[in-house]
């Protein structure tokens, strides 16, 4: 994504030049250099590949995988991952991590189902239904941020335990699941215009934010903290809101998920939801981001998110027992985060010792 | 005009005084050379003028205002700028992104970033260096990462004229850059002075400071020497005022023991991370020291010779014989010591007991996996009164020891496993006087004894004080070799400042 805005060529400009070089040998060498140099400075090269790979292998295994009905379900039912993929990668670039998007989503589900049931159903009660959803979303983001930026708790605990209150909240509020939300939520969420599912336009519309994100400077100051962060004090950059929005940003994609998810199954669900932190993280490791802040960006991560559903249908259209699923996926990702781990770590390391070294005290 | 005044600034740390009644103004548009001697104060005293540090007793004056406390990004707003030696990069950004870090302009409209005017401000911040870097469109766009540490401090030079300050502190801005860089950087230096815009800059590089240097202020133990013009002065005079007028020298060390000639260590031509080329041989019972300012790779020495730190070497000899030190097992098994002066880092299991602490490495050593305690104890109570250590008891926990107790206990951990050689890192940092004293009385039983010992230390007099000879080292070289006569403060100090020689060793 950093590449983009700043117009390097791109690797297919680069195969021409090559071919009017000269000797085949030096073409090798040189070709083998831009893919090493591909997947350690395009994160999410490997993703994308693996994608490719078991998308070909899909097609192979069940023809009607490729049915235009079949592709528009699938993005509806990828789409709550893919948002709390989208909020976690904010997180993770600053530096953190987001344990509690899981029981998020089952709270902000509950109260939009909740406050809409308690108001009436109306038209107007439905907006302010989902108005409440989101601020919950944003809400609870604010929390984690105040906790890991201005508290300075370790991320990972402190958005563990907000992820138990969390769902504590959620049980509160709804013990069990239950309520009823109008079904033209079904039918819009399913809608598709020209041809193009609802879903894919709300994605494409939140990759547009993303980018407006990028052009407001958001996104390089949120790295130089998740890089360095001593180097963004240096810089007088606010470290602290820079980290509470990038945590109030996850709440948001997040409650904009558990709204996919309301509309999906038009009830409310304390319990939706669980598993989706490790499964985000996961996602946004495998689109090359680096956990430790810094480097990454987000188209990496909706590959990411593409590829740990593929899996799933891999596996069943194998005619695997769903037990191998899970064994799978998370053999998957072990690969894919050794691989890529260790050729992003490589360029990495190299840059980093190389600024920590030397020095007087 | 006077830009920046300190008078009767004081700062201590606990018992270590970093500057003492310290007076220091800067002119307009000037280039004021700041020099002295390892931890004399030259590093607080800039840090007390970006801010870092708040002085316990003194005025300041910044730009004709008085300033009692000042906070980092205070100091950065009224214009100060520092361009430190560990640099403030984001490795993962851009060099554009890094340059323009938190100062991109904006666009009206929406407030987003106008990246036209953005690239452009970037490509004027490094077009003073475009001689030596490949500026173009395509290089902004770099990683920081992937480009060499040089290139990364221009970036860093580049990233502090970007935000326009009126004074800039340069602290070792020019340790890793090469000739044709430096005189690119002296070039800017200038064209700050054109603009009337001050500089400051840390540097133990003499005939920079007799080429460009407009004033030079010499510190002395926290102290100030004296503040003169640099053209009514020499390099030779520059370093007397840093080293002081009287040698202070009271040798603790008696003549060496002439008769050991045996060599026990040899070390051909060794490589590795700040270490370039260091060929040296160690005689029995000789305290060899290793000098020069400070991170010019003595403790990387130290550590690739106890296998702590990978390294490429001809060969290591001990006794004559070749033997293989890549780990620190290995390097125990031959009977080598490395006492650290972090203590608390590496030298004690502070939660443990004294015993434990004592006997571990020996345990290792010899493979014991079965002991008896008593048997143990009888070994360990008397190495301890050997060393002369007070303590409880035995089953107390090393917390409960003075810091220079917990030192002796480092070094009777590795007298027990009979150490031939012994690696000391700035050994008594942190240790009372008294202690410091003691260890060295040990220090020398012990060589007189028929062991060796490699002594790298901060405190420069250390160093001259107890050993036999001393290699001085600059930037990972053995650039000068001290003995007898010239075992002194002014002659290390020469060797170590001494470029033109650096250079030539390095040829």
């Amino acid at each position: 994504m950093r590449r983009n805005s700043i117009g390097q060529p791109s690797i297919l400009k680069k195969h021409k030049k090559w071919r009017s070089k000269g000797s085949k040998m030096k073409i090798n060498k040189q070709k083998a250099k831009a893919w090493m140099h591909s997947f350690t400075h395009k994160p999410y090269f490997l993703a994308l590949i693996i994608l490719i790979f078991f998308f070909i292998l899909l097609g192979f295994i069940e023809r009607r995988y490729y049915s235009l009905y079949n592709l528009t379900t699938k993005i509806r039912l990828w789409m709550p991952l893919l948002l709390v993929t989208l909020g976690q990668t904010f997180v993770i670039l600053g530096g953190g991590l987001d344990m509690s998007v899981s029981t998020l989503l089952a709270l902000v589900n509950v109260i939009v189902v909740q406050v809409m049931m308690s108001l009436g159903g109306g038209p107007w009660h439905q907006i302010i239904a989902i108005i409440a959803g989101l601020t919950t979303g944003l809400f609870a983001g604010f929390l984690n941020g105040l906790l890991v930026a201005h508290l300075r708790l370790p991320p990972l605990i402190s958005t563990y335990g907000t992820q138990i209150v969390w769902g504590g909240l959620a049980l509160r509020i709804m013990h069990q699941s239950g309520g009823e939300v109008p079904f033209t939520w079904y039918n819009v969420y399913s809608a598709t215009i020209i041809g193009i599912p609802f879903s894919l336009i709300i994605l494409v519309l939140l990759m547009l934010g993303i980018h407006f994100l990028k052009r407001t400077g958001y996104l390089v100051k949120l790295k130089a903290c998740g890089g360095n962060i001593h180097g963004a004090y240096e810089s007088v950059l606010p470290v602290n809101a820079l980290r509470v929005k990038s945590y109030m940003l996850s709440g948001l994609f997040t409650a904009l998920a558990a709204l996919c998810i309301v509309a999906e199954t038009v009830t409310g669900n304390p319990l939706s939801g669980s598993g989706y932190e490790l499964e985000s993280i996961s996602a946004v490791a495998l689109g090359g981001t680096s956990l430790a802040g810094g480097a990454g960006g987000f188209i990496g991560s909706i590959l990411g998110a593409i590829v740990l559903k593929l899996i799933n249908d891999v596996i069943f259209f194998a005619g695997l027992g769903v037990n191998y699923q899970v064994l799978a996926q998370g053999l998957i990702i072990i690969l894919a985060l050794a691989v890529g781990g260790q050729l992003t770590k490589q360029s990495q390391k190299r840059g980093v010792t190389m600024l920590r070294g030397g020095g007087e005290q | 005009m006077v830009i920046f005044k300190a008078t009767g600034v004081s700062k201590r740390y606990g018992e270590v005084v970093a500057l003492d009644d310290m007076d220091f103004s800067l002119e307009e548009s000037e280039i004021h050379y700041l020099v002295g001697t390892n931890g004399c104060g030259k590093s607080t005293l800039c840090k007390i003028v970006a801010g870092v540090v708040t002085p316990d007793a003194g005025e300041l004056e910044i730009f004709g205002e008085a300033v009692s406390a000042m906070t980092p990004n205070e100091a950065k707003k009224r214009g100060i700028a520092v361009v430190y030696q560990e640099l403030s990069l984001i490795p993962q950004l851009s060099i554009e992104e890094n340059i323009m870090l938190g100062i991109e302009p904006r666009e009206k409209s929406l407030g987003l970033i106008d990246r036209q005017t953005n690239r452009q401000k970037a490509i004027a911040a490094l077009q003073p260096f475009e001689k030596v870097i490949p500026l173009s469109e395509e290089y902004l766009g770099k990683r920081v990462s992937d480009i060499p540490i040089d290139e990364q401090q221009i970036v860093e030079i580049a990233k502090a004229l970007a935000r326009k300050p009126r004074l800039i502190i340069f602290d070792e801005a020019t340790a890793s850059l090469h000739k044709q860089q430096v005189e690119v950087f002296f070039s800017i230096l200038r064209g700050l002075k054109e603009v009337g815009i001050s500089t400051i800059v840390i540097s133990h590089k003499m005939e920079e400071i007799t080429e460009i240097g407009d004033r030079v202020t010499v510190i002395r133990s926290g102290k100030l020497v004296n503040t003169v013009q640099v053209k009514d002065v020499d390099a030779d005079q520059v370093i007397q005022m840093m080293v002081g007028d009287k040698e202070l020298l009271e040798r603790q060390r008696e003549e060496p023991n002439l008769k050991a000639t045996e060599t026990v260590l040899e070390v051909e031509n060794l490589n590795g991370e700040k270490v370039k080329g260091v060929s040296f041989s160690l005689k029995r019972g000789e305290i060899l020291g290793l000098g020069g300012l400070q991170g010019q790779g003595q403790t990387e020495v130290l550590l690739t010779l106890f296998g702590s730190k990978p390294c490429m070497v001809d060969a290591f000899k001990i006794d004559g014989e070749v033997v293989d030190l890549s780990t620190t097992t290995k390097a125990m098994n031959h009977s080598l010591a490395y006492i650290s002066g972090d203590r608390k880092k590496a030298g004690v299991f502070l939660e443990r007991p004294i015993f434990e602490n004592l006997i571990i490495s020996y345990l290792i050593k010899h493979r014991r996996k079965i002991f008896s305690r008593k048997k143990m104890r009888q070994q360990v109570l008397p190495l301890l009164a050997q060393i002369d250590t007070v303590f409880g008891k035995l089953s107390d926990t090393a917390n409960s020891l003075s810091g220079g107790n917990q030192q002796k206990i480092v070094i009777g951990r590795w007298l027990m496993t009979n150490p031939a050689i012994l690696l000391l890192d700035d050994s008594t940092k942190g240790v009372d006087v008294g202690a410091t004293k003691e260890f060295y009385e040990i220090l020398h039983t012990l060589c007189d004894a028929g062991m060796s010992v490699i002594w790298h230390s901060s405190e420069d007099l250390e160093l001259l004080n107890n050993t036999d000879r001393i290699l001085v080292f600059d930037n990972g070289r053995v650039v000068d070799e001290l003995e007898g006569e010239r075992l002194n403060e002014t002659e290390l100090y020469r060797a170590a400042l001494d470029t033109k020689k650096a250079q030539e060793v390095a040829e």
